[in-house]
């Protein structure tokens, strides 16, 4: 069963001389379950994507289908709450909200819905992501490689439908990068994750089950699925 | 999503609020300025009324709701056993004083327990309320006019009218021990004199003995509020068993309701055109309020744009967001708000006795209400003022694409290709900067500007009252002096001016001109043809009684006529005629009144009094009256309007010529006129007309030198003072401070206004300058990264803070060269006193020290923006 679906997705940013085609029609299915790494040179359009999968923009035209649910055509109000309950965001600059401490931050999505914290699950995420010790830290206090769990954990704590990473590792270096990404890999599977990464570097790529590669708006290869 | 989100946000909201120490700082104190401004505003206006309400009560004789009336001690039971009545006090009035030395104010000797002591305004400054024997309390003043000294134990002996009988046999005399007293006040109509209860019963024993009808016992209730007292002063009764209405009914209770509460209370000060003024005071205190908070919240939006951005990005909904900002707004209400209310009360507290001084409220007793409306209104009103002030920048926070929140900088739009050959200089860049958001940049200018454009006008305006124009309109002599009644409004009947002291002040003065005002008193009239009674009754207010004609067909219509020694006559200003002829021994003439406006009309009008006409005036002794619809005399209250027919009957009539029209200076006119035909004539004619009848009111005097002013100043002001007579004076020194008064009241409004109208400019800019740093943090950090040093961008910023402040004076002091002299010819026609001049002075004194804002500001802002380290900047963009 797909999970996510991308239809005939166009986006374009600006207009007349200044108009750029960041996307020029992109069709996408992603299966429950899989790990899939997008991969492509900056400008290829994959942060783009990656934003109108998330809901975070809207595409120019074409569909976006999570869970049988075409996302673009829900009210901005709407869209924050699907994107909330459905979508965990993991960001190569953490985006931590810096007032709140590590636990608050993992809670706040679904704090922020008015749902009951399922505590067993949480506690569950901060143990396999080795945070139990820095629960009460705030972001400022912890390592970029801890702030970037603390954002796996926050991304998994609802028990999104999918997983988007951007760049996840862009901001540590390359042990630290490899030792995230195996966290999330093993927890995505722990919990039975959809995950959809970006990322320039091929050696995080090989983690993914698939490759998609993206150049100058257009899926170049859809990859094989292991 | 309902219901247990709310946590979490508010933590957002408070946490977040933490972390802006500088924000709140200046929020806070923005909150607490609107809130004083609102709380001022409030306590004044509530002190007016109260003040006025309190003069009101006072002038009556107390505040008690309502008194049922004559009620004997079984009946007062009844009533107050009723369950609407909340408090209730009686006084048993034994006696009235009206004779020397009560002429002047007349003194009522009764019992009054402890509620109507305190309901009558009765406020012990020393002793206790009388208890036993012949113990008496009374105002000092009483004790004044009865020659003894305001000290506990003194014996006080006093003669009274038993109550109600006014023959010589019910003068009783009597003397007592004064067991307490306190401050007399000028607003009450009578002076209260209490004994003991002990002594009224046994007073009443002897009234009765003595073969007089018993004494009145009155009993003073109050409901729990003031509001319809009659309605509820008839259910007490009826339900008492009792009635209002039947006065020939057995069970009937007269009774009366305090006017005070029936009155529109307070009609007569809050007028259209002050709640106008309140109106557009309240909704500049908003907008002020607005335009700070909102400037305030707005900059801290765009500097935490990224992070609303973010919330937005893990599922924040935008009324989440928006909720957030409000949480952060009202948290800072809590801090600000109970200070503005403290600060505004006492800020309203110091201003009030000013404000009762500019108005014309009679008595000068100052009440500061401390009604909790004034806090709970401004308190509210601050609040919606923060709720509306916060809703753009919430919706901006709301707003924001997750997507744009990162890539958010101002005025990022391309509008058009830059041709430039000279590189960047930061000059170029500065001014290139201030054309990304246009509109912001002229509300900056604009604000500015507009300040410095008001504060020139209120400089003007102030500067321009001219002193002497102001004291030469109101002023015909250096001096006057006179008995108190005559300078006050609605004087009524007047007291003589003593001659023995305008004798004193003749030889202790150096007067260089002498002169003496004399008051027509009794009842005057002159002698209308039937079209100038027409007119008299078409002109005047409200309904007037019919009149029957004088045997020749003339009617009567009530005059008042003034008297003036020669030296003073010199002061009237002459329309048409001539004024030496009062004094002409040869003949009895007349000048009569007009003004400038009026006697424009009176060429052309047929029924108008010429120079050279004989005018008739008459004393009358007696008016008989007829109630056309009874046939009978008028009964108590009715009004005297057509169905009244009057006849005018023991009149004694005197014919003079008009020899003049002129205009009195009101400082030694009447100070009050009729609807008749008002006159000026000489002394001496005057006595030998009128005889009697001619009553010295005020004498006039000025001086030559300004030593000599100066010794009769003294002089006077000691003699009003000390001398114990009922006198009052007025000179140009004494206007000379009215005038500064004025022109500081207009200062300090005008003041007021400019900090205001200045603040939301300073504000605006300040705005301006950091939101253009916060939305350009990275880019200035990418041009640091790329070579600019950080002086450069300094130079930058406050090449930019330059132009803003700078520009702004220019565009000031082009703006008020203009409307100077447009300004000069508007204000002269509203104000006679005020004299045009040009001056843009406040203007090129405010240019240096907008130019010290235009370079603090930026270069302050700067200093923040370097605690970061460039790599960190730039790192931010994401």
């Amino acid at each position: 069963m797909n999970i996510l679906e991308a239809k005939g997705l166009k986006k374009i940013y600006g207009e007349g001389e200044n108009k750029v085609n960041a996307l020029r029609g992109v069709d996408l299915e992603v299966k429950k379950g899989e790990f899939v790494a997008i991969v492509g040179t900056s400008g290829s359009g994959k942060s783009t994507l990656l934003h109108m999968l998330g809901g975070l923009d809207r595409p120019t035209e074409g569909e976006v289908i999570v869970e049988q649910k075409d996302i673009s055509k829900l009210k901005d109000e709407e869209l924050t709450i699907f994107r909330r309950r459905k979508i965990g965001f993991i960001f190569q600059a953490f985006n931590l909200v810096p007032v709140l401490n590590v636990y608050e931050n993992i809670v706040l999505p679904i704090e922020l819905d008015g749902a009951k914290i399922d505590k067993e699950f949480v506690e569950e995420i901060i143990n396999t992501l080795g945070l139990s010790e820095k629960k009460e830290a705030l972001p400022n206090q912890l390592s970029g490689g801890q702030q970037q769990r603390v954002a796996i954990a926050r991304a998994l704590a609802f028990r999104p439908a999918i997983i988007l990473a951007d760049e996840p590792t862009g901001n540590l270096d390359s042990k630290t990068g490899q030792d995230v990404l195996s966290l999330l890999k093993v927890s995505a599977e722990k919990f039975s994750q959809t995950i959809v990464m970006i990322t320039h570097n091929d050696e995080i790529a090989q983690l993914a089950d698939r490759i998609i590669r993206i150049e100058d708006g257009h899926i170049v290869s859809k990859g094989e699925g292991r | 999503m309902r219901v247990n989100n709310r946590k979490c946000v508010r933590r957002i909201g408070v946490r977040s609020l933490l972390t802006n120490k500088r924000r709140n700082i200046i929020a806070i104190a923005a909150i607490a300025l609107t809130a004083i401004l609102f709380t001022t505003l409030f306590t004044i206006l509530m002190s007016i009324s109260s003040t006025y309400e309190t003069n009101t009560f006072r002038q009556l004789g107390g505040y008690a709701h309502a008194t049922f009336k004559d009620v004997t001690d079984e009946q007062i039971e009844k009533l107050t056993s009723h369950k609407l009545i909340k408090e209730y006090g009686e006084r048993t009035v034994i006696g009235i004083a009206a004779e020397a030395p009560f002429t002047k104010r007349s003194a009522e000797i009764s019992f009054m327990d402890e509620n109507d002591t305190k309901w009558s305004y009765i406020k012990l400054k020393e002793g206790h309320l009388p208890t036993s024997g012949k113990e008496v309390i009374m105002d000092t003043e009483a004790l004044k006019l009865l020659g003894v000294e305001p000290k506990l134990g003194e014996e006080v002996t006093i003669s009274f009218n038993i109550m109600g009988i006014y023959d010589e046999s019910a003068v009783v005399t009597d003397t007592f021990t004064l067991a307490g007293y306190w401050e007399f006040d000028q607003l009450c109509p009578v002076h209260f004199i209490n004994v003991t209860k002990e002594y009224v019963e046994d007073f009443n024993k002897m009234v009765a003995e003595k073969g007089y009808s018993s004494l009145r016992t009155d009993l003073d209730v109050m409901f729990s509020s003031s509001v319809d007292v009659e309605s509820k002063l008839i259910k007490v009764a009826e339900e008492s068993g009792f009635t209002l209405n039947q006065s020939d009914a057995e069970n009937y209770i007269r009774f009366g309701v305090n006017p005070g509460y029936t009155f529109s209370r307070g009609s007569d000060i809050f007028t259209p055109g002050t709640i106008a003024c309140i109106l557009a005071f309240a909704i500049l205190v908003i907008f002020t309020g607005y335009l700070i908070i909102y400037n305030i919240f707005q900059i801290s939006v765009a500097g935490d744009i990224r992070f609303y951005g973010l919330l937005k990005t893990i599922g924040t909904t935008s009324r989440q967001i928006k909720r957030v900002i409000r949480i952060q707004a009202l948290a800072l209400c809590i801090i600000g708000i109970p200070v503005g209310l403290l600060l505004g009360f006492g800020l309203g507290a110091i201003l009030m006795p000013v404000i009762i001084k500019m108005s014309n409220m009679s008595g000068n007793a100052l009440t500061i209400s401390t009604s909790p409306v004034i806090f709970v209104a401004s308190a509210l009103f601050e609040i919606l003022t923060v709720i509306v002030s916060t809703a753009k920048p919430g919706r901006l926070a709301a707003g924001v694409s997750p997507v744009e929140a990162v890539k958010y900088t101002e005025g990022s739009g391309i509008t058009r290709k830059r041709k430039t050959t000279k590189g960047a200089k930061v000059v170029s860049m500065a001014i290139a900067n201030m054309g990304r958001n246009k509109k912001k940049t002229v509300l900056v200018f604009v604000s500015l500007a507009f300040a410095l454009v008001i504060l020139n006008s209120v400089n003007l305006f102030v500067e321009g009252f001219d002193k002497e124009k102001w004291i030469a309109a109101s002023d015909a002599t250096d001096f006057v002096v006179g008995n108190t009644g005559y300078f006050k409004f609605m004087g009524g009947e007047r007291g003589a001016m003593n001659p023995e002291v305008a004798e004193a002040i003749k030889d202790n003065t150096n007067p260089s001109l002498w002169g003496e005002g004399y008051e027509i008193t009794g009842y005057l009239v002159y002698k209308a043809t039937e079209a100038q009674h027409q007119e008299y009754v078409d002109t005047c207010p409200g309904g007037q009684p019919h009149q029957k004609p004088q045997e020749d067909g003339g009617y009567y219509i009530g005059s008042y006529i003034e008297a003036f020694n020669p030296a003073l006559a010199e002061s009237l200003k002459v329309y048409e005629g001539d004024i030496s002829l009062l004094n002409d021994k040869s003949g009895r003439y007349v000048a009569l009144l007009s003004d400038d406006e009026s006697f424009k009309y009176i060429k052309d009008d047929p029924n108008a009094f010429k120079v050279g006409d004989k005018i008739t005036y008459a004393t009358v002794k007696q008016v008989l009256a007829l109630d056309k619809r009874t046939g009978e005399a008028p009964g108590e209250g009715v009004m005297y309007d057509e169905n009244i027919e009057e006849e005018f009957i023991d009149v004694t009539e005197h014919e003079f010529t008009v020899c003049a029209y002129v205009g009195v200076p009101y400082s030694i006119s009447l100070r009050k006129g009729t609807f008749g035909k008002d006159a000026i004539i000489g002394v001496d004619t005057a006595k030998e007309v009128f005889g009697e009848n001619v009553k010295p009111i005020f004498v006039a005097l000025n001086t030559d030198s300004e030593a000599d002013e100066a010794a009769a100043e003294q002089y006077i002001g000691n003699l009003v003072e000390e001398s114990g007579e009922e006198l009052g004076y007025e000179s140009k020194e004494i206007k000379r401070k009215e005038f500064e008064d004025f022109k500081n009241m207009f200062a300090l409004f005008g003041g007021v206004l400019v900090i205001i109208i200045g603040m939301v400019g300073v504000l605006n800019f300040i705005n301006a300058v950091m939101a253009g740093i916060i939305a350009r943090k990275n880019e200035i950090a990418v041009l640091q990264a790329i070579g600019m040093t950080g002086k450069q961008v300094k130079e930058m910023l406050v090449t930019e803070g330059l132009i803003y402040t700078v520009g702004a004076g220019v565009i000031a002091l082009v703006l008020s060269t203009v409307l100077v002299p447009l300004l000069n010819s508007t204000i002269e026609g509203m104000f006679w006193f005020y004299s045009g001049h040009f001056s843009v002075t406040p203007v090129l004194v405010m240019i240096p020290i907008f130019a010290i804002i235009g370079f603090l500001i930026p270069a302050i802002s700067y200093k923040g923006l370097t605690k970061v380290s460039v790599v960190e900047r730039i790192r931010e963009l994401g």
